[in-house]
């Protein structure tokens, strides 16, 4: 069963009583919450993702509730909840997607270290992953979304999934999380992109969900080989150009990118060597989508 | 005179990546955890002494005769080359120096029987 085989009415007073509980793959997560406009957006991001039998063991409880502090709920906020435990500032109700979205990416990275948990965009062509770490503001979430709707296979936009004894890496196929310019410039560039409300006034300015088309949610149990490594930066006016870099310094750049390096100690040093070893590493700065997307085209074929 | 000897401190398969034309390395610290960038030719001083131990000069001398430069740096450039990256190698536990030891010191030091 999947999550848009509930009708609205059903999924909210699921989701307010019990929650809901999504195959994320590789994790399973219970959603519950008291917010309807909660339930209507995770039916729009969510709606091809599979539901899980009520007897199977969830990885995570997570819950965006009203806050029952009676100053919090006149101001109309919500709190996010773990295991139980209610965890990060209230927030406006408003914003309960966003919240419930990066509760989940916290959730992951505090505790799937069965994973190298690295901060990066992945994506997929040809059985081959491109994996773009990068801090924000570098444009990497923009240029994920970007090429996710141009033929790429979006892995993740946030969280790449490196399994250290295969080698191979996994993505979930959530939403891509868009902030400020990014949104109109998405819209405008992709206009079949399937976008939540925009959350204005948040702790990163505007943000919106963008939901992952449809062949990454098709394939989301499908991992990839990683094969190049690319830092993305975004400089207004920039040409799209893409520069080799030092594999030492690619290195570099994924272990502070990743949430979890140190926890994994030598085999994470070990395991991250031999992604870097099988990958092309590289530099992109760009501004124009149209022509960074090209230049992937006319990259990655050329290396095919 | 003995001199002192420097040595590599660790396996060195288990903890260097280095990739060949490039600059620089990656050590891991099995002790503290830490990852750090070194240069290339820091990496390579280390190759030679997981080898064996050396001394200042002996190292200089490799240096002299087994790296490809571009141009070959004038002895005290060179000296104080090796001093900056042995001092900075020793900081990350990569390399450490030995006291020096004489070969009746040496055979005291050996159990005996």
């Amino acid at each position: 069963m999947r999550l848009q085989d509930i009708d609205t009415p059903r999924l909210r007073a699921r989701m307010r009583d019990g929650g809901v509980t999504l195959r994320l793959s590789p994790f399973t997560v219970r959603v519950r919450s008291d917010i309807p406009h909660l339930a209507d957006d995770i039916a729009t991001m969510y709606r091809d993702f599979e539901l899980v039998d009520e007897r199977e063991f969830v990885d995570f409880h997570v819950a965006v509730l009203r806050s029952p502090h009676w100053l919090s709920r006149l101001q109309g906020r919500a709190e996010f909840w773990f295991d139980g435990q209610r965890s990060f500032t209230p927030l406006p109700a408003a914003q309960a997607l966003a919240m419930l979205e990066w509760g989940i990416n916290w959730c992951i990275a505090a505790h799937a270290h069965q994973y190298l948990l690295i901060h990066s965009a992945v994506l997929e062509r040809g059985g081959r992953a491109l994996v773009m770490p990068a801090p924000p503001g570098s444009g990497k979430s923009t240029l994920c979304a970007a090429l996710a709707h141009r033929g790429w296979r979006l892995l993740s936009d946030e969280l790449g999934l490196l399994d250290l004894r295969t080698g191979l890496i996994h993505g979930m196929a959530r939403p891509i999380n868009l902030k400020n310019a990014s949104i109109p410039v998405i819209k405008s560039f992709a206009p079949e992109a399937v976008f939540s409300a925009s959350m204005p006034n948040t702790s990163k300015g505007t943000v919106a969900l963008v939901r992952a088309p449809q062949d990454a949610i098709d394939a989301r149990l499908t991992p990839a080989r990683p094969a190049w490594v690319v830092l993305p930066s975004w400089r207004a006016d920039a040409p799209a150009r893409l520069t080799p870099i030092e594999r030492a310094r690619a290195f570099m750049d994924l272990a502070e990118q990743s949430f979890n390096y140190d926890i994994h100690g030598q085999a994470g040093f070990q395991g991250l060597g031999r992604m870097v070893d099988g990958c092309e590493c590289l530099h992109f700065e760009y501004s124009r989508l149209d022509e960074a997307v090209a230049l992937f085209d006319a990259f990655t074929e050329s290396a095919s | 005179m003995p001199v002192p000897v420097w040595h590599c401190r660790q396996p060195i398969q288990d903890v260097l990546l280095t990739w060949e034309g490039e600059q620089h390395a990656v050590f891991f610290d099995p002790v503290s955890g830490d990852t750090h960038l070194i240069a290339a030719l820091g990496a390579q001083l280390a190759e030679w002494l997981a080898v064996a131990p050396m001394d200042r000069d002996q190292l200089l001398h490799r240096l002299t005769h087994d790296v490809d430069w571009d141009e070959l740096p004038s002895p005290d450039a060179l000296a104080e080359l090796l001093n900056s990256h042995l001092h900075r190698l020793a900081d990350i536990h990569l390399l450490a120096e030995s006291p020096a030891t004489t070969p009746v010191e040496a055979l005291a030091e050996e159990p005996s029987a």
